[in-house]
């Protein structure tokens, strides 16, 4: 389905995205590109999966992009962790990693609420695809990539 | 052929068989043969009586279980063995040959021998009765008085003329020493029979010999005509020859010739030589291959080593009495406790085993006499009795702890090199996700800055991860010299206070920033032998961990201390602050690239380089820690 339609709509405004990385640069970067798709898309950040659970405990956001390799609790660690939580998971997530392993991918599968893998460096159009794909949750089947 | 033990019973057949038989009685009583023997066929035993001990030149009461093969010629067992069976086949019938003796004292004692078969049933022979007969020439002087003695007077009943018997005593020769020149000589030096030259006299006969070698054979003649006997070996050119040269006795007592014979083993010389030589090669080859023999007798238990195999142990065979050893004194003094039960269970096998093919190798220790360990291959076999039973092993060591000990070097090597791989490989993952991270941020970045070049918060995140990229490099390089460094480096009196200072020293900056209370109660004198680059670094790392990461609000203090250690030096940096879940995290704290906090500011690569460089220097880390009440990193450098 073409995400111009979705664009075109306005659907993505007060969209809640949760975004999990130990970059706080790059936390930026998704922030000020997020905005630049649209600037009513509310974007919260974790450094790390220990802060994500907070935050989740807090406010059940539409879309999760996560990284793998973090401190304290990684992606791994982070999904586990979900699945013994208080909350229902409602929301699709989204890995993002500067270098997806094939193992990363293998791994991937056990968990059913992984929709996507994003490889950095993100910019305005791969993450406006992800999003129409997440959004429109037709994206069921993990490995597919949006990496242009 | 035995003697017989039941000798009283045989001597009193012998006299029976005698009165017997009126043909025997005639024969004792005409010919006066020197003595009279008995062969039991059944038994295959036989009675010589005490005067063919005194023919041969002993006395009567030495006489006792001795058997006439040492004395006959060897050429001659088969001559005696043929009248025997004639003895057998053809019963009362007379049948003689003469046999060649060799005295006690080495003179010559050819005797004409006389068997007749004695058959009791009338058809088979039972018993052979045997008497001996003296030959004129061959008596020696000895020999002579003690027959003499014995008999009042000095036999002379032969039938054969003088000149046969000297004819048989030379053919007697040539059969003994087949292809030898064979000649008499008499002691004034004429040669009174020769089968080859047709020599006069002795320097005739020995023309072709240098003067050294001619005085050596006159020296030997001369000592036969005294009644000695001679045997020596001449080299001329590349000829050997073997000389031996027997006195011949007139009845009288003096010597009536010298008999010499002279065989050429130049073909047997040049065999034992290469014999020697390929012995002598073996000897060299199994000392330098450090390879020993050995035998176990399973009934006894008793090992027969070799002279090398003993070498090998460090000893010698003086050590253990000559070369048996018993089983378990050469497990006690040379087997390792841990080796036992496998070599026992090898012994187990071998002689349980069915299989006629039963070969095996196995490698263990032991335990050389410098008490160095050192380790041995053995392949061994088993040797069976006529049932089959296994009553032997046998086999060859070699001592291969060059070989062992180059193997384990080499495997050092591997686990060493395989350990390096695995970290560089980890390493390189980590450095290649950091360097793609922070290019990934840069191209987003510009891509932003494209869209808004005012915008300064981008300016100064491109400053920021153009920092994180370099730090990048500088790990790089750090963990690369790091791993050159591991086994090159000289260990060096090392004074920890000064060592701590100084990397305080380094933090100054973040301390004074935060406000940190740092105490230390490490005594001047706290001293370690250590790699001083590595020990920097380590109190660095430590001491810049617990600053960035171990003060919160409530806690802004690190103290330093030591603590008493059976093992060497035990140093402890020990902060107050949020502490660590050490049931999730313990394990990965080490790891490389793992970081324990949030932020840019950490790789991963500080406490894996620490551990590491700790453990070169035969030291431990370990840590004590718990949330919200602070960690305890604890370091001990063995003495």
């Amino acid at each position: 389905m073409s995400s111009l339609h979705h664009d075109q709509s306005g659907f993505l405004a007060g969209l809640k995205v949760l975004w999990v990385d130990d970059d706080a640069v790059f936390l930026e970067i998704a922030k000020a590109t997020l905005n630049k798709i649209d600037q009513d898309i509310d974007v919260r950040r974790a450094l790390n999966g220990q802060v994500a659970l907070q935050e989740l405990e807090r406010a059940c956001p539409d879309i999760v992009f996560l990284d793998i390799n973090m401190p304290v609790l990684d992606g791994w660690e982070f999904l586990k962790n979900l699945k013994k939580a208080r909350f229902k998971i409602s929301f699709p997530i989204c890995i993002v990693s500067s270098s997806i392993d094939p193992i990363d991918r293998e791994h991937a599968r056990r968990f059913s609420e992984i929709k996507l893998f994003i490889e950095k460096p993100i910019n305005y159009q791969k993450l406006r695809s992800a999003l129409a794909l997440l959004v429109d949750n037709s994206g069921e089947e993990v490995g597919v990539d949006v990496n242009k | 052929m035995k003697a017989s033990n039941d000798k009283q019973g045989m001597e009193a057949r012998l006299n029976q068989i005698i009165q017997q038989h009126s043909v025997l009685q005639d024969y004792v009583q005409t010919q006066k043969p020197n003595d009279l023997w008995l062969y039991d066929v059944a038994a295959k035993t036989e009675f010589l009586s005490h005067s063919f001990w005194t023919l041969l030149g002993y006395y009567a009461h030495d006489e006792d279980v001795r058997k006439r093969s040492p004395y006959l010629f060897s050429h001659y067992e088969d001559t005696l063995q043929s009248l025997l069976a004639k003895a057998k086949s053809e019963p009362g019938v007379f049948h003689s040959e003469m046999l060649l003796y060799q005295n006690r004292h080495g003179a010559l004692l050819p005797l004409k021998c006389v068997v007749f078969g004695v058959s009791e049933t009338g058809t088979e022979t039972d018993y052979i009765f045997g008497a001996h007969l003296k030959i004129d020439i061959g008596v020696s002087e000895e020999t002579a008085r003690e027959t003499s003695a014995q008999d009042g007077n000095t036999s002379k009943g032969l039938d054969l003329p003088a000149a046969n018997e000297l004819n048989q005593v030379l053919r007697a020769m040539n059969k003994c020493f087949p292809g030898a020149e064979v000649f008499l000589i008499s002691p004034d030096w004429e040669i009174e029979f020769s089968n080859t030259a047709q020599s006069k006299t002795f320097e005739q006969q020995f023309s072709r010999l240098q003067n050294d070698a001619l005085v050596t054979v006159q020296l030997n003649f001369i000592k036969a005509f005294e009644g000695g006997q001679a045997e020596f070996e001449l080299v001329s050119g590349s000829i050997h020859e073997s000389f031996h040269i027997f006195p011949l006795f007139a009845s009288e007592g003096y010597v009536k010739s010298a008999l010499c014979i002279i065989e050429n083993v130049t073909e047997q010389k040049k065999h034992i030589e290469a014999l020697k030589e390929s012995e002598a090669h073996l000897k060299v080859a199994t000392q330098l291959a450090k390879i020993g023999y050995w035998e176990l007798d399973i009934a006894s238990g008793v090992f027969t080593f070799n002279e090398q195999f003993i070498n090998i142990l460090g000893v010698s065979p003086d050590y253990f009495g000559g070369l048996k050893v018993p089983a378990e004194r050469y497990a006690e003094e040379f087997l390792l406790d841990e080796d036992k039960p496998m070599i026992q269970e090898e012994t187990r096998m071998a002689i349980e085993t069915d299989d006629p093919g039963y070969s095996r190798y196995v490698e263990h220790r032991f335990r050389h006499k410098s008490g160095e360990i050192r380790y041995l291959a053995a392949r061994f076999f088993v040797v069976r009795d006529n049932d089959g039973k296994v009553i032997k092993t046998v086999g060859a060591n070699q001592d291969i702890t060059e070989r062992k000990q180059a193997e384990q070097s080499l495997k050092r090597l591997i686990d060493k090199t395989s350990d390096q791989n695995a970290r560089l490989r980890d390493f390189s993952f980590i450095i290649s996700h950091n360097i793609r991270s922070s290019v990934a941020n840069l191209i987003s970045l510009s891509d932003l800055l494209t869209e808004q070049p005012d915008n300064s918060q981008f300016v100064r995140m491109i400053s920021d991860t153009a920092n994180n990229l370099d730090q990048t490099i500088k790990n790089v390089n750090e963990l690369l010299n790091f791993e050159n460094d591991v086994g090159g480096q000289s260990r060096h009196i090392c004074y920890l206070r000064e060592v701590i200072d100084r990397a305080v020293n380094l933090n100054k900056n973040l301390i004074e920033e935060k406000g940190i209370d740092i105490q230390i109660y490490i005594s001047a004198n706290t001293q370690v032998m250590a790699f001083p680059a590595y020990i920097e670094s380590v109190f660095y790392n430590l001491i810049s961990n617990a600053i960035k990461y171990g003060v919160n609000e409530n806690s802004r203090k690190i103290i330093l201390g030591q603590e008493a250690c059976e093992q060497g030096v035990h140093i402890y940096v020990q902060d107050f602050g949020d502490g660590l879940d050490l049931e999730k995290q313990g394990e990965k704290l080490f790891q490389l690239g793992v970081r324990m906090h949030s932020g840019n500011s950490g790789q991963g690569l500080g406490l894996f380089m620490t551990k590491h460089q700790i453990e070169a220097m035969d030291g431990k880390i370990w840590v004590e820690s718990e949330l919200n009440k602070g960690t305890r990193f604890n370091v001990i450098f063995t003495s």
